[in-house]
Formats: structure tokens, C-alpha cells, sequence
């Protein structure tokens, strides 16, 4: 089974879920989907057992001494990457999505599309089993190719090692990368918190991933920090049948699992948000 | 001057900052409007009382085939780099994907026979909120579903920048790729707001590259500092980057923030922080304009 944890509103507390049911599933394969500011890997202990180099995207590269300043590519740019400067064309490849349609258009052949590696995916290993993550190159664009090249690895890990159980840690936001992320997932969990933004940001990631997939439930974190948000979330759940698999009390317990590198159900296996977890979990499997 | 207000990991405080600092500038007289760029899911407007303004529908292009005029040449699916044409000759047949294409245009450049016709895709909006009247926030929202954000959150800075204010605050996306880019690249400064947490540090460190890349003027904000925020200062000052704030953790902010609150307006503990962060930022400007 494939279970992706989502949130619309960032630091709702997905990859503390995240890790905690990792810490329950035992054996699993976990993928940290959130490539460009990815989070498990300073969680968990692991070893990197393999890794490739992946080409996230495309860039396009100017030979300035054939570029003979006629500024079309300029012009037909619709990412305004392009700039004229001293009558030569100058690419910023932050804002180059490598569409290559300069290249096509230059009379010149001063301009080259080219694929960028610079990326980096990781295959390790560690207590709960295989850890699929990566290095999204700084600023790059295409999270969401390369999260589908995350999950091809995973899926095969799966299948080789016979795990049953394999938990996709997503990336804030309902775009691209989210896409991505719960894609043929099984199961969507969306991670909210009681505040007027985690509320409105909750209704979107339910509009993003319904189309998706059918599966989705909520757990509700810092649940008693807000009363009336907290009921608007229920009701919203109650409306859209979306089973609410825990509701978190706030607890500092929380951050300091993370400040000490643990996964809460093993730094406080005592508290009541660890108990809740395994309750839920229990739920999904 | 405009700042970008940014942060690697999600929901270290962005959002906090940005209206606190918005809202605080506003009571000093100060000209300024906010850009909200964090078009996924916008929420600077939950917390800033304002009317609803006007709103701007941003399009993209999407490309339509006229098949009395298309030959089959396939020229256009070759210029296609996001396989969103589907090109098969032998079978008489050609097709766009509307939701692979990024509205580059390079089909329009493709095609001899004028046969792609130009369609425009609705991907989102920007609201303008208004204050006794008069226009100071403006919200990006794309659509769901919508693959990129970037031209939705570039319209909200348009419009922000077409406002003639002294001062722009763009509330920025997490994370550090394209829609973080495409914000922080406008800002004259931009306020990385982190948190000491092991995540916090991480994503701070890649954000950072990404700035140092972007060749942009940034500083850096900590809130929860109390946390324990030793080893986040050290790697500042070994990096030589400026620490405007601290902002302490308090389960009243968090309350405050809950129910879209202003923090300032009730905390004079935190004002007090933010008025000192506004100062470094009035400070910061002065000294760059002598340079």
C-alpha cells in the first residue's frame, strides 16, 4: 500500500507523521518526496547504499562569440530569461524553464538547449528499511519529474523486498510537486492544523488531491489550539466524508522529538500524540 | 525598497512576518503594499481587513490547431519540449494536452501554415484588497490543478509594483525552486524566516545557496528562537549573514495567529520586536542608498 502525507500549509507537521508511521510500519519503504528541502534524512540514520545523478531539466547555453544581438530570443521568451546586454543574448537558467524555443528561433545558432544534471537521488538504508530520497539542484525547476523517478525506484524496492507498506512524505503546496507526489497513491493523508490559513489550506489540497485519488482522511495537529477552527475542520470532513484519523493535542514534545533527531512514537512513546499516531495508524493498515 | 519575505521549509513564519510587518509599517505612515506570492495557498488576506477589490484574471496560452489549415508536418510536436502535441501523420491525427503545456509559444514559431491558434488557458487570479478605498494588497491564487503558479504570483508583483508605493512586501512561497525564485528575484532584499530546528537549518542552508546563486541580498529572521537557536547563530556568523530578528515562541502568538489575528496589535512584547526589526530594515536601506 502506498500512503502519501500531504498539507497544502507547510510545517503542519507532515514529516513528523510522516516518520512516525514509518517508525510503526517497521518494515517499509519510505520516500521523502519534499526534494527541495527534504527532511527525513535528518531524521533517520541511514546509509546510502547507491545514487544517481538526474537531469531535472534543461538549460540553455549561449556561445556569445556567435550571438549576433538581433534579440528575437529575447523577445519570444515568455519566462523574460533572457536578457540583452552589451548586444549579446544572456540566459538567467533560474528563470529558464528550458523550453528551448530560443534555440529553434536563432538565426545564429548561438543558443543550445541542453540537459542539466546536477540533481542527486539516493537509494539507503535504515532501521524501518529502504530510504528513497534526493537533492533537488538548488532553484532547479521539474520537482515533479523527479519525484516520479523517486517513486519508480521505491515501487521496484517494493517489489523485490516484498514490502507491503511504503509512505510518500510530501511537499508543501498543492502544484506540481504535490501532483507528483500522490499520483496513483493509495491512500492521501492531508496533516492540518487549526488556524484560519490551515483551514482555507486544507480545503485546496482536498480540491488538489481529490481528483487524484479517492482515499483521503485527515489528521488534525495542534488540535486544541483553535476550538472553532478545530469544529470547522470536522465539519468540513463530516461534509466531504473524510475520516479524520487523529487529532493531536499541541505539545512541545513534538519539536523536541525533532530537535533530537527521533521520531516521536520512539523519543516519547508515553505521550498521548504518540498514542494517537499508533491508534491511527492502525486505522490505515 | 522591495522585500521579499521568504523561508526554505513551510510554516516557519512567512505569513507571520509579512502582515505584522505590513500592518506595523502602515501605522508608522509608512507607504507600502503587500504582494501575497504564495499562490498555492494564499493567506496574507486572512489576517489584513480589507474589502474586496478588483480582481485580474491571468491566462496563459495554450495553443488550438486549426486542422483546415495543419498540413501534418509535425514541425510543431518536434518544437515541443513538454510532449503536450501529438503529432501522427499516417493516421491523419494531431492533438494538444492542454495540461503538459506550458504556454512557451515555440509551436507559433513552429508552424508555416498559421495553422496554431492562439487560446488562452484562465490559471488563476489576483485579487486586490482595498483599505478606505485605495488598493495595498494583492493576492495571487492559482487554480488547482494548475501545474505552475509562476505567472499567477508574477501578476500580483506587476500590479504591487504598478501601486507607486516606497515599499513592496512579497509574502514568498516555500521551498527554493521556480515560484520561490520567481519572487525573491524582484526583491532588493530578501527576510529568510527560519526556525532552529534541524529542518529549520537545513532548508535555511539551500535556500541560501539558491540566493547566493540568484546574487541577492538577503538576512535572516528566527522565529521560536527560544527553542534553542546556538548552532543556527554560530552558522550565521560564520557565514557573515545579518540576524534582524528574534522572535520568541509563545502559545499566545500561536492562539493569535490562529484565529487571523495581528500579533501586533495585541502583543506589545512582540510590537516591540518587530518595531526594532522594521528600524535594522529602514537602517539596511539607508546604507545601501549611500553606497
Amino acid at each position: 500500500m502506498k500512503t502519501a502525507i500531504i498539507s497544502g500549509k507547510g510545517g503542519s507537521g507532515k514529516s513528523t507523521v510522516s516518520a512516525a508511521f514509518i517508525a510503526l510500519a517497521g518494515d517499509v519503504v519510505a520516500v521523502d518526496c519534499d526534494v527541495d528541502a527534504s527532511n527525513l534524512p535528518l531524521l533517520f540514520k541511514h546509509e546510502v547504499l547507491a545514487s544517481e545523478s538526474f537531469a531535472s531539466g534543461h538549460v540553455v547555453n549561449t556561445l556569445a562569440e556567435k550571438c549576433v544581438g538581433c534579440g528575437r530570443c529575447a523577445e519570444a521568451c515568455v519566462y523574460h530569461a533572457i536578457e540583452m546586454s552589451e548586444g549579446k543574448a544572456v540566459v538567467n537558467p533560474l528563470l529558464c524553464e528550458g523550453c528551448g524555443l530560443c534555440e529553434k528561433i536563432c538565426p545564429s545558432e548561438a543558443l543550445r538547449l541542453e540537459s542539466e544534471a546536477g540533481s542527486i537521488i539516493y537509494e539507503s538504508h535504515f532501521d524501518y528499511g529502504d530510504l528513497i530520497h534526493g537533492d533537488l539542484k538548488p532553484g532547479d525547476d521539474n520537482s515533479g519529474l523527479m519525484i516520479a523517478r523517486l517513486r519508480k525506484i521505491a515501487d521496484k524496492k517494493m517489489a523485490e523486498k516484498g514490502a507491503t507498506m511504503q509512505i510518500l512524505d510530501g511537499p508543501p503546496g498543492i502544484g506540481c510537486p504535490v501532483i507528483s507526489t500522490i499520483t496513483g497513491a493509495d491512500k492521501v493523508i492531508i496533516v492540518c492544523e487549526p488556524t484560519l490559513s490551515g483551514v482555507s489550506d486544507l480545503k485546496r489540497a482536498y480540491q488538489a488531491a481529490i481528483s487524484f485519488c479517492v482515499d483521503i482522511s485527515v489528521i488534525i495537529n495542534k488540535a486544541d489550539i483553535n476550538t472553532a477552527n478545530r469544529n470547522d475542520v470536522r465539519t468540513f470532513c463530516s461534509d466531504m466524508r473524510l475520516p479524520i484519523l487523529a487529532e493531536l493535542p499541541f505539545d512541545r514534545v513534538m519539536v523536541e522529538s525533532q530537535i533530537n533527531r527521533l521520531d516521536i512514537i520512539s523519543y516519547a512513546p508515553e505521550s498521548e500524540c504518540a498514542y494517537r499516531l499508533r491508534e491511527a495508524y492502525k486505522k490505515i493498515i | 525598497m522591495k522585500i521579499a519575505v521568504a523561508s526554505g521549509k513551510g510554516g516557519t513564519g512567512k505569513t507571520f512576518v509579512s502582515t505584522n510587518l505590513f500592518a506595523l509599517m502602515k501605522k508608522r505612515g509608512l507607504e507600502v503594499v503587500l504582494a501575497d506570492c504564495d499562490a498555492e495557498v494564499p493567506n496574507s488576506g486572512i489576517f489584513l481587513d480589507r474589502e474586496p477589490g478588483e480582481l485580474y484574471k491571468v491566462k496563459s496560452f495554450r495553443p488550438s490547431i486549426n486542422t483546415d489549415k495543419c498540413t501534418m508536418c509535425g514541425r510543431c510536436a518536434d518544437y515541443c519540449e513538454y510532449n503536450a502535441i501529438t503529432c501522427v501523420p499516417e493516421m491523419d491525427y494531431i492533438a494538444v494536452l492542454p495540461e503538459l503545456c506550458h504556454g512557451c509559444t515555440a509551436c507559433t514559431y513552429a508552424c508555416s501554415e498559421d495553422a496554431i491558434e492562439e487560446g488562452w488557458a484562465n490559471i488563476g487570479q489576483v485579487s486586490a484588497l482595498r483599505e478606505n478605498g485605495v488598493a495595498d494588497v494583492f493576492e495571487a491564487r492559482v487554480r488547482v490543478r494548475q501545474m505552475s503558479p509562476v505567472p499567477v504570483l508574477r501578476k500580483a508583483v506587476e500590479l504591487a509594483e504598478a501601486a507607486e508605493a516606497e515599499h513592496i512586501i512579497m509574502d514568498a512561497p516555500p521551498g527554493c525552486a521556480c515560484p520561490f525564485v520567481n519572487t525573491v528575484i524582484f526583491a532588493d532584499l530578501t527576510l529568510l524566516v527560519t526556525e532552529p530546528t534541524p529542518f529549520g537549518l537545513s532548508d535555511l542552508k539551500h535556500t541560501i545557496a539558491v540566493l547566493r546563486q540568484l546574487e541577492r541580498k538577503f538576512a535572516v529572521i528566527i522565529n521560536r528562537a527560544d527553542l534553542g537557536a546556538e548552532e543556527m547563530k554560530q552558522y550565521l556568523e560564520e557565514e557573515g549573514i545579518e540576524l534582524m530578528a528574534e522572535i520568541p515562541y509563545s502559545e499566545r502568538i500561536a492562539e493569535r495567529y490562529s484565529r487571523g489575528e495581528l500579533i501586533i496589535e495585541y502583543d506589545e512584547q512582540i510590537k516591540e520586536k518587530f518595531e526594532q526589526l522594521l528600524e535594522r530594515i529602514i537602517k539596511y536601506e539607508d546604507s545601501n542608498n549611500q553606497r
